[in-house]
């Protein structure tokens, strides 16, 4: 089961960390594991399309775990990426009401 | 991206399939160690084999182990004598 915990801050989601497998399938096959990913990687790309940088802090297929954390980013970038963000952590509570076995959102509200 | 977009990220690995082969026994290293129109000396080897798959002739000695092995010294024969295959030692003219 893939366990995603969101972390929101003031300005928004300012964080997100991805562990597990999914467990749906096989490799190739997988097609939960192909949504949650594509969405997780998609948040990545949108951050360093938007100039943050370093926002990785933590990779690996072995576990497999992302973690991505940008809540020092400036006011102006942070309300650029809210639609992407809010958007991309709606798609992933979808996906886990849909498949409530495989995915798991939990969401952490940061002071 | 510093990121290889991987859509499998989460997936896990296929089922590794497990074989119940990989087992063999230890070589024994049987056959024929002088082949015909060898010359060979009393006592050599002729023929390491499991069973009678070649039976002794004239000259040739059999092991416990169905080993055959030159009785004197000569040349190595190969043939047939009832429709199994024998091998003889043709004595060295001395």
């Amino acid at each position: 089961m893939t366990r995603l915990t969101l972390f929101w801050g003031k300005g928004g989601l300012v964080g997100l960390e991805s562990v597990g497998h999914t467990g749906a399938a096989a490799k190739g096959e997988d097609v939960v594991c192909a949504a949650v990913s594509t969405l997780v990687h998609t948040l990545v790309l949108g951050l360093e399309t938007a100039g943050l940088s370093g926002v990785i802090r933590d990779i690996d297929p072995s576990v497999p775990i992302i973690r991505v954390e940008w809540k020092d980013a400036p006011a102006g970038v942070m309300g650029r990426l809210d639609l992407l963000t809010r958007t991309i952590a709606g798609a992933l509570r979808e996906i886990s009401a849909i498949h409530a076995d495989h995915v798991g959102v939990s969401e952490v509200h940061l002071k | 991206m510093s990121v290889c977009f991987d859509i499998q990220f989460f997936a896990h690995k296929k089922g590794q399939g497990s074989s119940t082969n990989g087992r063999d026994s230890n070589p024994k290293y049987r056959g024929v160690k002088a082949f015909a129109g060898t010359s060979v000396k009393a006592g050599g080897i002729l023929v390491r084999q499991c069973g009678t798959r070649i039976h002794p002739g004239k000259n040739v000695g059999m092991g416990r182990d169905f080993t055959l092995f030159a009785l004197s010294p000569g040349t190595v024969q190969f043939g047939t004598r009832d429709n199994r295959r024998v091998v003889s030692i043709e004595p060295a003219q001395s």
